[in-house]
Order: C-alpha cells, then sequence, then structure tokens
C-alpha cells in the first residue's frame, strides 16, 4: 500500500510537472494548482475522517477510536498548513501578494488551522484518560461543522477575489476590473493590465470601456 | 416539564450566586465601556462607520470572553459538577441552565453596551439589536460548552479565549453585516443558522464532555 502510493505520487508530480500543458494565462505558476487542490481535499477528508471516528468514539466508547481520530486530526492539520503554504505561494505568483483576504479557501483554512490547533492545546491541557478522549472528541465534531458554516461566512462577508473572471457578463467584468484596481499599488499595474486584456478578451461582445487609471 | 424546571432552578443558582456577589456582572459592565472608550482613541477621526460597527462587534465579543470564561471554574473547583452530574437530571439541562444564566449576564452588559456604543459612535440600528440577540445565543450556546471543556484542563482562563474565538468569527462575520449591510435579512438569517446547528450540537453532546 506505501510503496503503491509512493508511485502513484511521485508519478502524479512528474505528470504535474513535466507532461501538463502550460497555463496560457498564468504560465508555470499555475502547476502548484496539481499540489495544492489535493493537499486541500487531503485536508477536507482528514477532519472529515477526525470527526466520524470522534462520533464513534461517542458512540461506542471504545477508546480505539480516541487514537485514530486524534491521528486523523493531526494529518489534518498538517496538510492544512501545507495548503495554506501552498496557496500563500501561489497568490504571491498571480496577485503579487503573499495573503489576499478575497480567496475563501486559503481564509477557511486560516480559520480552521486556528480551530484544530487550539484542538491540540486543549487535548494536552487534559488529563489522559476516556474524559480527555470524549472531550476531544466533541471538539473534534465541533471543528467538521464549522467548515460549511464558516464557508457560508466567507462567502457572505467577502468580495470575489481579484483575478477570479467569469465570462459572458460585462457588468461582472466591470466589477471585477474595479476590484483589481483596488490592489495594492507597488504590484498593481502590470496586473491591472493582464487582468483587464483578459476580461475584455472573455467578455464577448460588450466588453465594459477601459477605467481610468489603467495603463 | 420536569426538564424546563431544572433548566430554571440551574440558571437561578447562577443568578442567585452572581447577586450575592457580584463578580461576573460588575466586571462585564466595566469591562465593555471601557473597551468602547479605548476603542473610541484607537479609531482614526475620519474612520468609517463600518470600522466602529466591527469594533462594536470585538467589544461584545470579548465582553462574552470575560463573563463565560469562569462559567464552569467554581463548578469544578467546589466540585459541584460532580453533584449535578449524579443528580437525577438530564445532563443537557446543565448546559442549557448555564446557557441560561451567561445569556442574561451578557444581555444585562449590552443593555449598557448599545447605548455607550450610540453615544460615543454612532446611532445603533434595529437590524444591529437583531443581531446581537441572535449573536447572543450562538455565543453563549458554544461558549457554555467549550467553557465546561475548558475548565476540565489545566490551563482553564488561557484556554478558553483560544477555543472560542476561532468558533467565533462566523458570528463576527453575521453581526457586521447585519449592521452595515443594505440587506441584513441574509445575515441575520444566517445567525439564525448557526445558533440552531451549534445549539443542536452542544445539546447533544454536552453529557460526554462532564461525565467522567
Amino acid at each position: 500500500m506505501a510503496v503503491a502510493a509512493a508511485v502513484v505520487l511521485v508519478a502524479g508530480v512528474a505528470l504535474a510537472l513535466l507532461w501538463a500543458p502550460e497555463d496560457a494565462d498564468q504560465g508555470p505558476s499555475q502547476r502548484i494548482f496539481y499540489l495544492h487542490v489535493p493537499i486541500a481535499l487531503t485536508a477536507y477528508a482528514c477532519f472529515g475522517w477526525g470527526a466520524w471516528k470522534a462520533l464513534r468514539l461517542l458512540w461506542t466508547g471504545d477508546q480505539r477510536y480516541d487514537l485514530e481520530s486524534y491521528t486523523a486530526v493531526h494529518m489534518g492539520t498538517i496538510f492544512g498548513t501545507l495548503t495554506l503554504v501552498t496557496g500563500s505561494i501561489w497568490a504571491r505568483t498571480s496577485w503579487g501578494v503573499w495573503w489576499s483576504w478575497g480567496e475563501r479557501q486559503l481564509v477557511l483554512f486560516l480559520i480552521l488551522f486556528l480551530f484544530y490547533a487550539a484542538y491540540f492545546m486543549l487535548r494536552f491541557s487534559l488529563p489522559e484518560g476516556p474524559g480527555r478522549a470524549r472531550i476531544s472528541a466533541v471538539y473534534a465534531l465541533f471543528g467538521v461543522v464549522l467548515i460549511p458554516i464558516s464557508f457560508l461566512a466567507i462567502r457572505l462577508g467577502e468580495p470575489d477575489p481579484p483575478g477570479r473572471i467569469h465570462a459572458g457578463r460585462a457588468a461582472d467584468v466591470g466589477r471585477h476590473v474595479l476590484h483589481v484596481l483596488r490592489l495594492p499599488r507597488r504590484h498593481a499595474p502590470a496586473r491591472r493590465h493582464d487582468v483587464f486584456e483578459r476580461a475584455c478578451r472573455k467578455a464577448p461582445r460588450s466588453a465594459p470601456p477601459r477605467p481610468e487609471g489603467v495603463t | 416539564m420536569t426538564y424546563a424546571k431544572d433548566v430554571v432552578a440551574l440558571a437561578r443558582k447562577d443568578l442567585l450566586l452572581e447577586f450575592r456577589a457580584r463578580e461576573t456582572l460588575p466586571a462585564m459592565l466595566l469591562f465593555v465601556l471601557a473597551t468602547l472608550v479605548a476603542f473610541r482613541f484607537a479609531l482614526p477621526a475620519d474612520a468609517s462607520e463600518r470600522a466602529s460597527v466591527g469594533l462594536l462587534w470585538v467589544a461584545i465579543l470579548f465582553t462574552a470572553l470575560l463573563g463565560i470564561t469562569r462559567a464552569f471554574i467554581p463548578e469544578r473547583e467546589q466540585r459541584v459538577l460532580d453533584g449535578l452530574v449524579l443528580a437525577p437530571v438530564d445532563r443537557s439541562a446543565i448546559w442549557l441552565g448555564k446557557v441560561v444564566a451567561t445569556l442574561a449576564f451578557l444581555g444585562a452588559a449590552e443593555l449598557v453596551a448599545l447605548p455607550a456604543f450610540g453615544l460615543f459612535f454612532e446611532s445603533v440600528t434595529w437590524s444591529t439589536v437583531a443581531a446581537v440577540a441572535l449573536a447572543d445565543v450562538g455565543i453563549c450556546a458554544v461558549g457554555a460548552i467549550l467553557a465546561a471543556m475548558a475548565a476540565a484542563g489545566r490551563a482553564r482562563e488561557l484556554l478558553f479565549p483560544v477555543l472560542f474565538l476561532p468558533l467565533s468569527l462566523p458570528i463576527l462575520v453575521g453581526g457586521v453585516g447585519a449592521a452595515v449591510s443594505a440587506d441584513p435579512g441574509r445575515y441575520l438569517a444566517f445567525l439564525a443558522l448557526y445558533d440552531g446547528v451549534f445549539a443542536i450540537l452542544a445539546w447533544a453532546s454536552f453529557e460526554y464532555v462532564v461525565t467522567e
């Protein structure tokens, strides 16, 4: 199993780096998605698995589920941290900033990182035994409920990320161009031009007029 | 009906203790006032309404932290919790009684905080009042069970804010959104959803937190 996983992993990375065609808009930086997205999905799976094992512990009282739940949450936190790191690198190459509050998945993983870091603090603060297992399990269940609630909150509270263009509606394109114009000045000029040109290419007939300040 | 009587008796016990000792509520009232005054000096003179509303929510959240942190510590220190767990009551009634008591403390603190906010910053809208009421339910529902978890550990007062703040971030989004948005309805609906989901989860799982 471990050998098969190692082979598939190496093959996947090799295909992503050597075989997959280069993205026309973003160039080689887009290849980080072949790592970033699977890592994020693995983190979700680990958190879900940890919560499932936590539920089994509370349901059956079998203490072996405690270690299984803890291990899954531990792995999920590692993958969640890697998601933050790879997402941050992508934000830097794509938008010129290390962090964007407009990128929902990154913000969600930041909240989850804070939550699951507190899981470890809680766990190591409690005396070892069935009480610790049960309290950790309840907290892990809160985590898996927090994921969709936080995602909903982020969607409610944040504008779309800079550069995410939905083709076809001129109003949308104009909105995104205006959003890009609000990026910090030090990295903005080149990006503004790129995103605006891309927006114009993707909006089929009724692209908005070029706003002031775009070179 | 027995369940409701148990909840009322447990909440009454907390309110009576507070009425006699006067420890938590005066601290919360003074803290929220002092925080608003501190924010007044922290904000630039030309700060937007959105910024001041955000600070109101931070003040409410921190005041709740102050009040709820010690919610279960007297029970743990004086081993009252052991007696409550052994008593012939549903364990979730212990949680619900604590939610009612902390809700009363937080509501009393906000009766001072909201007029003070109106005096120092902007006038308070009805959507803000509705959001505060809905948020209080979520804060106390989640806060009560997390306080019970933190009280079982060694760090206690240190642990509770670390556990609570990540879970309270959706409340901040809903509260600030309801106060500044032209369409507060969807933010209020989101706060109601948060309350419902986490209240059910806390109600169902509290038993596992307090049983030894």
